[in-house]
């Protein structure tokens, strides 16, 4: 039961101070008031109430003028100009189709890799990994992606070999912290491991190292670090690492 | 798929909650709370061009089901498609499957609408609001929120099961059973208008729990009201401008 005496207000004030720590956590119609010129990331909408929240999460501000939420999700989105890595599902007649985890397949023209022409196919089977960016992503459109750059120059984008690597998934924001600059987890393992990884926004993770075993503690060290603080990290770190190289 | 699982069950009242179930979020490691926009094709015949399409599964404790069931469907159903943001999702489905563990008839349909909710903010999807449910039991001249079996025994029978908008405090959705007086009704849906911000509250501290480990500043930028620029201000919940900045 509740005291009764509390009024709305009361208890809304006691709510907001139930945040994590000196963290600014907004829940699905809060309402942000904000100048007319600022720019909305993803979770915030402007309405006739005003900036309102969608999605809950943590409320981040970087000056001058950009807000967002940052969200935990598991379903990606697609967003144009993102890196993501996908499964090649089909071949259809000049293009392929690839499950990125989108509301739809993803569309690959045979075309967009480097080097490729009509004459000249790229070797991609059904059921490679590529690692690919979105051209096209909106809502009512499939999303298209392509395996170069504005010049035609691959960088790194393409199809990830599968001998010895491992992909796995994790939530969304996992990707965006193990590629944040803050975070020393990959800094930390690239000084004791070797390894080559990529990172899709969507939430796929691909690595490969010299062996399956220092590939496995890779992956294992990415999968944990979701609900780790920095220290804790770094401890984790330290405890895979020397796993990892320990003889059997 | 988004499951909820639910339980109402008997316990020290706790001042801070208004009725007595737990909520767990991520039970389930491969499906729960996650909105699965219909990676299987959605049926042509409910896929809608301009938004997404709500589809409510519900599982009561009996084994065959019944319409009781298919009313708790229709009002969760009705409930999640004005709050859930679906023009942002054309042509997808979210899926909301509720699995009852244990039941009580008169807190069942408030438990589910509550449920499907919290699934739905552990799956991060758009919401226009958050939506809150309350059953209130008339008893003598008092009303009790979200009452007990041993706490409801000189009711006479009526109840109201309520839901609103915690931002607006707007009645998005109302369910009697039994007799009630005009004057029941009303004092009913009062209680419960109060009473949804306590389920707002409730909604926050299982939610927030996940941001725990959040850094503060992942990208070097301020994340604290104190560092925010001037021109920035929120509205609500700022009664006493302690959190707003000069």
């Amino acid at each position: 039961m509740w005291n009764a005496t509390e009024t709305p207000s009361d208890i809304l004030q006691h709510s907001k101070m139930a945040s994590p720590e000196g963290l600014e956590f907004v829940l699905p119609g809060d309402v942000i008031e904000a100048e007319d010129d600022v720019d909305l990331g993803p979770g915030l909408r402007r309405d006739p109430r005003g900036c309102v929240v969608l999605q809950p999460g943590v409320h981040r501000f970087r000056a001058p003028r950009t807000h967002w939420v940052d969200t935990h999700c598991r379903r990606y989105v697609p967003v144009r100009g993102q890196c993501v890595i996908g499964t090649v599902t089909a071949r259809a007649g000049d293009f392929f189709r690839v499950d990125i985890g989108a509301h739809e397949p993803a569309v690959l023209s045979y075309l967009s890799f480097e080097g490729a022409t009509k004459k000249n196919r790229p070797n991609v089977q059904v059921g490679d990994l590529v690692l690919a960016r979105l051209l096209v992503a909106n809502k009512d459109m499939e999303p298209e992606l392509v395996c170069v750059n504005s010049k035609g120059r691959a960088e790194g984008l393409g199809v990830l070999a599968a001998e010895g690597a491992l992909d796995f998934r994790v939530p969304l924001h996992v990707c965006r912290k193990v590629l944040s600059p803050l975070c020393g987890l990959l800094g930390r393992l690239g000084s004791e491991l070797r390894f080559e990884m990529a990172v899709g926004m969507n939430g796929r993770v691909w690595a490969r190292s010299d062996s399956l075993r220092y590939t496995a503690a890779v992956a294992a060290a990415i999968c944990a670090c979701e609900h780790m603080d920095e220290q804790q990290i770094a401890a984790m770190c330290r405890d895979i690492t020397a796993a990892a190289h320990q003889n059997r | 798929m988004i499951s909820a699982d639910m339980k109402s069950e008997e316990g020290d009242l706790d001042e801070d909650t208004i009725n007595n179930f737990t909520c767990e979020l991520g039970v389930l490691s491969q499906c729960d709370g996650s909105a699965t926009l219909c990676n299987v094709e959605v049926r042509q015949q409910r896929e809608l061009v301009d938004r997404s399409s709500i589809e409510v599964t519900f599982r009561g404790p009996h084994g065959v089901e019944g319409v009781e069931d298919r009313r708790v469907e229709q009002l969760v159903r009705s409930t999640l498609e004005q709050c859930v943001f679906a023009a942002l999702h054309p042509r997808t489905a979210v899926s909301v499957v509720l699995n009852v563990l244990e039941t009580d008839d008169l807190l069942l349909l408030s438990t589910c609408v509550n449920a499907a909710v919290l699934a739905l903010l552990d799956s991060s999807l758009s919401m226009k609001y958050l939506p809150a449910a309350v059953t209130c039991v008339p008893v003598g001249d008092r009303v009790l929120v979200n009452p007990l079996p041993s706490e409801r025994q000189g009711s006479s029978g009526g109840s109201v099961t309520a839901v609103y908008d915690t931002g607006s405090e707007r009645l998005v959705a109302c369910r009697t059973a039994g007799q009630l007086s005009a004057e029941q009704l009303t004092s009913c849906l009062r209680e419960a208008r109060r009473a949804a911000a306590l389920v707002r509250q409730l909604y926050r501290r299982a939610v927030a729990a996940k941001f725990s480990k959040e850094p503060r500043d992942p990208w070097a930028g301020p994340s604290r009201a104190e560092d925010m620029p001037p021109s920035w201000r929120r509205l609500g919940g700022q009664q006493t401008g302690e959190q707003s900045t000069s």
